[in-house]
């Protein structure tokens, strides 16, 4: 599975999203499964999937399906290399 | 003690930061123009959100004898429209753009983004004259079961929360509870009466957002649920820079001892007063609270009754026990116990059930200073993310959708087990119609069973 694949497996499964649910679409406070609630069983579960550890910054910045790629990013997780 | 109809000594001080600051003088007129369009003494649904519009709403109505319902704008049609069958509201504050009231009710006055849509033919109400306003008892499950509250009820449990918090009126607490929960509404209440500003965040303490607003407003006091203290440790919150913030508080529901510990360690550090408190609507919000300088030694507990309250404890006989680390139930005497129930229109005119009493449900023990620890409940509750829950309601709504389950847990962990292969139905249901996470569905082959048939709970696989 590439980098592409595992996020958009978290998001699926952090959220508790249906399978073919728009993942481009989600916004947070917006989509009704990306509340605060929501948002920290994601977050939970991209820091086991990428083996990364999710700051402040990132907790507050991360509002959408692109900002999160962004932000992983930033982290160092290359979502170029399929 | 001050109550919402003498507000007007602040006249010239903020009473709500939101687009722009809104001064006391400004907030009673919008508030008694609102409730001068509804008229007259009736039953008004208030659809709640953290705006001004909302609270303008709120405080004309208690200010001027209009009762209120706080429901949560964000609550399923379905629910809703249950409601409004039941208690046949003469009119409803809601937002605008509201789809269902536009087509069948007439819209008759508007205040920034909200309407009060009035009934075609409103239904005339007798409703008893210590009657103020009206709780949900369960954020989700759309149980019409409304708590009754007093004027009397609400102002002498403001005042006395504003007296232990030593609320004053340039304190500026930020929203992190939606109004239309007791602890939500208590935060607005404690500090109206004192005339201090309300900063209202429509943004989550997990957006960017609500955190610039708390530095730009330079905002001195936060309330949490335990799953906000979570979030905010997961957040680290001790690397956090809030040089303005004085006060945190925190109650619906216990939070894991080691978590009070840390917070109660950091705010002593940074001197920032923390508080625990307990509460329930039923007691309009507040019983009990830790002491800020008692906040490390009493870590755990729910601290002591709260000014013009008394707690105590009673055992299987009713006796009251006078001994300390003796298990019974936690029983308040207070004038904010509210009135009692309503489980239908009829109820709205019945007087005080409760007589200043409350049972709470709650099995606690006190130390040798007093301070009251919470040890279990006697009735099947449990709290999600500071919801309460009813495990038998929860039990008889999927029954009723056809789904043969059991429910069991503890605070913020829920199982549900069935017989059938409906898991996914039962997941679905809870998600759109209850808005409700965190729990685990279960199959079993049967639910273990006394000899009697009686369901032994605590024997379900976790």
């Amino acid at each position: 599975m590439n980098n592409i694949e595992k996020y958009r497996n978290a998001l699926i499964q952090g959220l508790d999203l249906d399978q073919d649910a728009v993942l481009e679409e989600l916004k947070l406070n917006v989509t009704k499964e990306w509340d605060s609630i929501g948002h920290m069983g994601l977050i939970a579960e991209i820091e086991d999937v990428f083996d990364v550890e999710i700051d402040y910054d990132i907790i507050t910045e991360f509002n959408s399906y692109q900002s999160g790629i962004d932000l992983l990013e930033r982290l160092g997780v290359d979502f170029n290399n399929a | 003690m001050r109550s919402f109809t003498n507000l007007e000594p602040f006249a010239d001080q903020t009473a709500i930061y939101a687009d722009r600051k809104y001064s006391y003088s400004e907030l009673i007129k919008s508030a008694d123009r609102i409730a001068a369009a509804v008229g007259r003494r009736t039953l008004v649904f208030c659809l709640c959100k953290n705006n001004l519009e909302s609270v303008a709403g709120y405080v004309g109505f208690v200010r001027n004898g209009i009762v209120a319902v706080l429901l949560d704008a964000e609550m399923s049609p379905e629910h809703l429209t249950k409601l409004i069958d039941l208690y046949k509201p003469s009119h409803i504050w809601a937002k605008s753009d509201h789809e269902s009231f536009n087509q069948t009710m007439n819209a008759s006055f508007v205040f920034g983004e909200y309407t009060l849509f009035e009934a075609a033919n409103p239904f005339r109400y007798d409703l008893h004259e210590d009657l103020a306003l009206l709780l949900t008892t369960s954020g989700t499950t759309g149980s019409p079961k409304f708590v009754r509250l007093s004027y009397d009820n609400l102002f002498s449990n403001a005042d006395s929360i504003a007296t232990y918090l030593d609320i004053q009126p340039d304190d500026r607490p930020i929203t992190t509870l939606p109004m239309n929960y007791s602890y939500g509404l208590s935060v607005i209440n404690s500090h109206l009466v004192r005339g201090a500003g309300i900063v209202l965040a429509e943004a989550s303490i997990i957006q960017k957002e609500f955190w610039e607003l708390c530095k730009e407003q330079q905002v001195t006091s936060i309330a949490g649920v335990p799953f906000v203290y979570e979030m905010l440790d997961r957040m680290k919150f001790e690397k956090m820079e809030l040089p303005s913030l004085k006060q945190l508080t925190q109650a619906g529901g216990k939070l894991q001892p080691a978590l009070t510990k840390k917070f109660a360690e950091l705010c002593d550090q940074r001197g920032i007063r923390f508080f625990t408190m307990y509460g329930q609507t039923e007691a309009t919000a507040r019983m009990s609270y830790v002491p800020s300088n008692k906040s490390l030694e009493k870590a755990g507990t729910i601290g002591i009754a709260i000014p013009g309250g008394d707690l105590f404890l009673e055992d299987e006989n009713g006796e009251r026990i006078t001994e300390p680390y003796v298990s019974g139930e936690l029983l308040y005497n207070g004038p904010n116990v509210s009135l009692g129930y309503a489980e239908s229109l009829e109820d709205l005119l019945k007087g005080d059930d409760n007589k200043g009493s409350l049972r709470t449900g709650d099995v606690a023990y006190f130390d040798e200073d007093g301070y009251f620890t919470i040890t279990g409940r006697l009735k099947r509750m449990i709290k999600m993310f500071g919801t309460r829950i009813s495990l038998d309601e929860l039990e008889g709504l999927l029954n009723k959708h056809g789904h043969e389950v059991v429910c069991a847990g503890e605070d913020d962990k829920l199982f549900i087990y069935t017989l059938q292969d409906d898991q996914d139905a039962v997941k679905k249901l809870m998600k759109e119609n209850l808005n409700l996470r965190g729990f685990a569905v279960r199959k079993l082959d049967a639910f273990p069973r006394n000899p009697y048939g009686k369901i032994l709970y605590s024997e379900l696989p976790r």
